[in-house]
């Protein structure tokens, strides 16, 4: 309840001003650039699509789809990263830093490339588990159908649920464990504690969390598109595709697409809209100005058969598409049984060190992924400041406009910022990198909102006014005190961009230029035409820049850890 | 991590970012969707003949490179000096909507143009083919005709891409519905054929097994063979043949550079390049190496079910609902 | 320097309004105490001083400064205020020593100079050698020693202490009153303190003002003034533990609210016939016999050097307190249940609708009410 933004003292303005500047012309002016482009022809409305994306029946039946798959993804993505979060913050269970990070490299890879190995684990025909079931167990028929419903939310859900874990980690090493610890003196059992303190506790970041997978699901191609269109399931995000794909280097055909892309943005809107009534209910701050020490809880007899099913999971999960893919990578040609003798490392030799563009397009993909989510993570802060903590008109239009361009497909905000930015306006970024770094920080810039707020929600008030009260100016309350107790927000910000940045593909396939292929553009061009052995050569390239990713975080971590060392 | 030492990283990303290009002499970009390798080696060549011309291409999906086109001419300027894809629909489309800048190479008359009523808005540069690619581990009678994909050893296990993604895979399936009828697709379906994604993704399911058989592009096919894939690529009587065309855009700075790239791939050189990458060139004068099997360019262009280029544009709709809604029955 | 001057403030959240055109002068080196209940507006008239809050009318004028007022605000951060939360805000990040030293940094105070001032300021609130200590290392006395030394460092003419002493232990909350009032009394600065709690109020403070719900000062003055001569009701009810006994005037004389039994004590020194009779638990003289209100004991609780009593007389329960050894030196002791004379050391006499918020004679039984209203 900060009121001195009315304050008439120059700087917070100014910055304030900047980051809301950011958030308006970098995020919104693409996206409703291209509604607008949509809606208007000619200074007209656009009547025809509208009634036409309205009418069709399959408009209904891909929402349809779109909101059971992504209800499914969230609630399974929600619960399972929320328990791990738990887990590896909160337990002495064994070896959790490494599963901290083991279970971030779902994150690293493309979701598209996880559906592939599944495909091939366990497509009904010729998926390696199902062949095992039958040529081996002797049973009459594939036991998984990978190509449904169910198939599909369990893929996603791999992917998806660091969303929640990594904003759930952040919130619970913040959590004040008295308020656990009481609980469990006034007799309540593990379970209960969990249900009745943890979990509401945590709400704000598990929540800002499903909200984002939620948003993430609703919108996302590769999965459906890979192990949908065999079951007949489509959602929004494929028939745009299918309609934008129809251009014929027209724009009218993208309209139709845009149009229905709409029924993203509303739907979107209406789940933001639910999420803060339900956060509204209750103002949760859990960094009071009372400090505390962080404790463990102790498994006792649960510490075994957690941690074999950590392992299991762990290695269903990650380990074994990740092999799989591995493993194809290493194959002559895609589809050739793993023998011995279809093995070699060709590929891997030809792309490590003989492509050049690998080359560039790794170092791209790091310089792209690190500027954007820097950048992302800092003008998140602040935007999330003014959200959070300041009482604005508008605010809630803020948040909306820096969700929007992550509840449209990629290739939607793609084409935004190719109208935006290709001279329209005066400036040409087109064909540069620069104008990737734009696209990025347009379609990224939720993950900052969304892991910032939820750490700024937990931030009390009154430390930030202590600050001012002491002679801080609002800027200098906010870098003294605010951004460093947000620093985990902050830090899970930077690695939900900086992770799925590195590896971006539907945005930069369109904006790319001779100078400015990234790792995405290079796996696609070498898996377009069929040529999808080649695909996971250039993984292992890119793997090792995730190393250096995860080391990054492994420091960070050695750093706070030290820290709440001095804490205790 | 200290903000400090973020603010340092920060500053070391936007060193790494490359800045605008530096001003080069004679420039050339194009936009296909031909495959890296093919691009790639023209690249070379090209640039080895023509090196005062800086020369660049974007490689990617047609309908994402059409769709940029689409959102480039919306905010003014089309980016690309030329463009080359395998969506004949798409270049009569944009011809008629006057984007190309005709073109006619001097060496037309030798070579082999598919498409009729030629202004040179476009040319056909390669033909490409469409036959039945199987897993020779699972099937040992070679499919013969188009009709034997509906036999029960193909049950279930018959794979066409989606013509709504694909481009080559609706000018397919159209031909298809024009030689054999409506009741040819029903026929399939009954034998549970489905429909995948891309051109490229039946191929690989049929490779790895998951499909036995399935509708596909020669290169695409060949190239597998060619790195030990158990596929082999049957071509029925009736032959799909499918020319990718090769435009410049209106209003480029570049043509001089653009045509001289045109006349390149239309050279021997040019087009030796193109069939050794296992597809039919238009010039009878170079050959398909034989390790690839495919008919000669004469041949197949008599053996090609005709194409009635208006019609296929105007029913493209139709055709595709009609297609899916079988399909996915 | 210091003093503040408070003039027709008003403050409204939507609809409803909190402060409605509030004046309040505090003098420089005043020891100022804000009393009311929850949700009162006393913390939304501590938040306008700091400038946490903007006024939607009024001024606000601290020393000679015009702080607030149409078209003016200082932000908080040049009022030269030092403040201390409720719930202590000491910043979990920084040890003791950087956060006492923060607004010194905040100063551009030379680094030496702040060292001194800051090692002071520590010293001065007890906590020399736990310097070093991150803030999850302290009990919650000494973080709120921390926040009290953060506020002090800078030497702030005023400052300003939203209930701090709230969260801690009675033997802690006991010391750190008297260690507050010593500061503010060896350094000399106005402090302006705000609390439910009566017994804080009456031992801090220079003056207090008593504040109600919707936000109005009932009564502003010395903590004896206000004891012995409270305005109202409300105001004798908020300083401690309160009993009323409605009396009416009738022929006879004056009768309690049963009808029958006739008023004994003090006679009434206020115009009405219908009056309450307001009096403390010590005021009441309890005997076996003599003159008084007879009554019954209900409940005797021996609390060592005092008992208490729950009486009722004539349909009202009342809460008795006495000097138990004195009470039983003199056989006065009772146990549940019998019979006493009541008389009165002192009584304040108020309109009974004042006392009682209700002039029903039948509904009267619960008359004794304590202090807080939480």
């Amino acid at each position: 309840m900060n009121n001195a933004g009315t304050s008439r003292s120059g700087t917070p303005q100014i910055l304030f001003g900047l980051a809301v500047g950011i958030l308006v012309i970098f995020v919104a002016v693409p996206v409703l650039l291209i509604f607008f482009n949509a809606l208007w022809v000619h200074g007209r409305f656009n009547v025809a699509d509208v009634v036409n994306v309205l009418r069709e029946p399959d408009t209904y039946k891909a929402l349809l789809n779109s909101l059971i798959l992504a209800s499914g993804v969230t609630v399974t993505g929600t619960l399972v990263g929320t328990f791990f979060a738990w887990l590896v913050t909160r337990t002495d269970l064994p070896y959790k830093g490494a599963m901290k990070v083991l279970f971030l490299v779902p994150f690293m890879l493309p979701s598209f490339i996880g559906a592939l190995a599944w495909k091939m684990l366990l497509s009904p025909r010729s998926g390696y588990i199902n062949r095992l079931f039958v040529d081996v167990f002797g049973f009459d028929g594939p036991v998984f159908n990978i190509y449904s419903y169910g198939g599909i939310i369990a893929v996603e859900t791999m992917y998806l649920f660091p969303f929640v874990f990594i904003q759930v980690c952040g919130a619970l090493e913040r959590m004040d464990p008295t308020l656990e610890e009481s609980a469990r003196i006034s007799g309540a059992d593990l379970f209960t504690i969990t249900r009745k303190i943890t979990i509401p506790l945590v709400l704000p970041s598990i929540l800002s969390g499903s909200l984002l997978i939620m948003l993430y699901s609703m919108a996302h191609f590769g999965t459906v598109a890979v192990l949908g269109i065999e079951a007949g399931i489509y959602n929004i995000p494929t028939l745009i595709y299918e309609r934008i794909h129809q251009s014929a280097g027209s724009f009218d055909a993208i309209r139709t697409g845009t149009v229905l892309s709409m029924v993203l943005v509303f739907t979107a809107a209406f789940i933001i809209w639910l999420q803060n009534k339900v956060l509204a209910r209750g103002r949760y701050q859990i960094i009071a100005g009372k400090s505390f020490r962080p404790a463990e809880l102790k498994l006792r007899g649960l510490r075994v058969p957690l941690l074999l099913f950590c392992f299991a999971y762990i290695g269903f999960t990650i380990v074994l598409p990740t092999t799989t893919i591995f493993m194809v990578g290493g194959l002559r040609t895609y589809g050739l049984p793993f023998a011995l003798e279809n093995m070699t490392l060709d590929n891997y030799h030809h792309i490590l060190f003989e492509w050049d563009l690998t080359r560039d397009a790794i170092w791209n993909s790091i310089s792209l992924g690190l500027a954007s989510a820097l950048i992302t993570m800092f003008a998140g802060v602040i935007i999330s400041y003014v959200i959070v903590k300041m009482k604005v008109r508008g605010k809630g239009l803020l948040e909306f406009l820096g969700m929007l361009p992550f509840s449209v497909p990629g290739s939607v905000i793609a084409l935004g910022v190719i109208l935006a930015w290709s001279g329209k306006f005066g400036i040409n970024l087109y064909n540069t990198v620069w104008i990737i770094l734009i696209a990025y920080i347009a379609r990224y810039m939720a993950f900052s909102l969304k892991a910032n707020s939820a750490a700024l929600e937990q931030v009390h008030d009154s430390l930030v006014e202590a600050a001012r009260a002491s002679g801080a100016t609002m800027w200098q309350a906010l870098r003294d005190i605010v951004i460093p107790l947000v620093r985990p927000g902050m830090v899970a910000a930077f690695f939900l961009i900086f992770l799925p940045a590195l590896r971006e593909l539907t945005v930069s396939v369109l904006l790319y230029g001779p100078t400015s292929r990234t790792i995405g553009v290079a796996i696609y061009t070498l898996s377009e035409d069929g040529r999808f052995r080649s695909r996971p050569r250039s993984r292992a390239r890119r793997v090792r820049g995730h190393a250096g990713a995860v080391r990054l975080r492994q420091d960070h971590d050695a750093a706070h850890g030290s820290g709440l060392r001095r804490y205790r | 991590m200290k903000i400090r030492h973020l603010l340092q990283l920060f500053c070391f990303a936007l060193l790494g970012l490359p800045g605008f290009a530096a001003q080069a002499e004679e420039k050339l970009y194009i936009y296909t969707s031909m495959k890296e390798s093919l691009i790639g080696e023209l690249k070379k060549a090209f640039v080895a003949k023509h090196p005062d011309i800086k020369m660049d291409y974007q490689s990617a999906g047609a309908g994402k490179l059409m769709a940029k086109i689409a959102a480039e001419r919306e905010s003014g300027t089309i980016l690309a000096d030329v463009l080359w894809t395998s969506e004949v629909p798409d270049f009569y489309q944009l011809k008629a909507q006057g984007v190309l800048q005709p073109y006619v190479p001097a060496e037309i008359k030798a070579l082999v143009n598919p498409l009729p009523e030629y202004d040179g808005s476009f040319t056909a540069v390669r033909l490409g083919t469409l036959g039945i690619a199987y897993n020779t581990r699972l099937i040992k009678d070679a499919p013969k005709t188009w009709a034997d994909v509906q036999k029960p050893a193909f049950k279930g296990a018959y794979g066409i891409a989606n013509p709504a993604l694909s481009g080559t895979a609706y000018m397919s399936v159209s031909l298809l519905v024009k030689a054999f009828g409506w009741p040819y697709i029903e026929g399939l379906r009954a034998n549970g054929a489905k429909m995948g994604k891309g051109s490229g993704q039946v191929v690989d399911d049929t490779a790895s097994g998951d499909l036995l058989a399935s509708l596909a592009v020669d290169y695409i096919t060949l190239d597998k063979v060619d790195k030990g894939a158990t596929l082999t690529l049957a071509f029925p009587p009736e032959m799909l043949v499918i020319p990718s065309p090769i435009a410049i855009f209106k209003g480029s700075p570049n043509t001089v550079a653009a045509k001289k790239f045109i006349d390149f791939v239309l050279s021997k050189e040019g087009q030796t390049i193109v069939a050794n990458e296992g597809t039919l060139p238009v010039r009878a004068d170079v050959k398909v190496p034989d390790r690839f099997h495919l008919p000669p360019v004469a041949e197949a262009m008599n053996r090609a079910i005709k194409i009635d280029y208006k019609q296929l544009m105007a029913e493209k709709e139709a055709t595709i609902k009609k297609f899916t809604g079988i399909m996915q029955k | 320097m210091g003093g503040i001057r408070i003039e027709g403030l008003v403050k409204s959240y939507g609809a409803r309004k909190v402060l409605d055109g509030l004046d309040l002068t505090v003098e420089a080196g005043e020891c100022f105490t804000l009393l009311g209940p929850s949700a009162c507006g006393k913390t939304v008239l501590m938040r306008l001083l700091a400038g946490f809050e903007t006024p939607d009318a009024g001024r606000i004028v601290i020393g000679d400064t015009l702080v607030a007022g149409t078209g003016v605000h200082v932000p908080p951060d040049r009022r030269g205020i030092g403040m201390v939360f409720q719930d202590y805000a000491v910043w979990p990040h920084m040890s003791v020593r950087d956060n006492v030293a923060y607004p010194l940094k905040i100063a551009g105070i030379a680094a030496d100079v702040r060292a001194g001032r800051t090692q002071t300021a520590i010293g001065q609130v007890g906590l020399a050698g736990l310097e070093q200590r991150m803030p999850s290392q302290l009990s919650g006395g000494q973080q709120q020693r921390v926040a009290l030394a953060r506020a002090l460092v800078s030497k702030p003419a005023l400052l300003l202490l939203d209930e701090p002493l709230n969260n801690l232990d009675a033997n802690l909350r006991e010391e750190m009153r008297f260690e507050i009032r010593e500061l503010q009394q060896r350094l000399g600065i106005t402090v302006i303190y705000v609390t439910h709690d009566q017994e804080i109020a009456l031992a801090l403070s220079d003056r207090l003002a008593v504040m109600d719900e919707k936000g109005c000062l009932r009564q502003v003055g010395a903590p004896d003034a206000l004891f012995d001569r409270p305005a109202d009701a409300y105001v004798y009810r908020f300083l401690g533990v309160a009993n009323f006994i409605p009396v009416r005037k009738s022929a006879a004389g004056w009768r309690l609210p049963d009808g029958v039994t006739e008023w004994v004590g003090p006679l009434p020194d206020r115009e009405g016939g219908h009056l309450a009779a307001g009096f403390r638990p010590n005021d009441v003289a309890l005997s076996r016999s003599g003159a008084g209100l007879p009554g019954i004991v209900r409940r005797a609780s021996f609390l060592g050097a005092q008992t208490d009593y729950l009486i009722e007389v004539g349909g009202v329960t009342l809460r008795a307190a006495t000097d138990s050894r004195r009470a039983g030196a003199g056989g006065q002791l009772f146990r549940d249940n019998e019979p006493c004379r009541i008389g009165f050391h002192a009584v304040q006499w108020f309109d009974e609708l004042d006392a009682t918020g209700t002039v029903n004679a039948e509904d009267v039984s619960a008359t004794t009410s304590g202090a807080g209203h939480e």
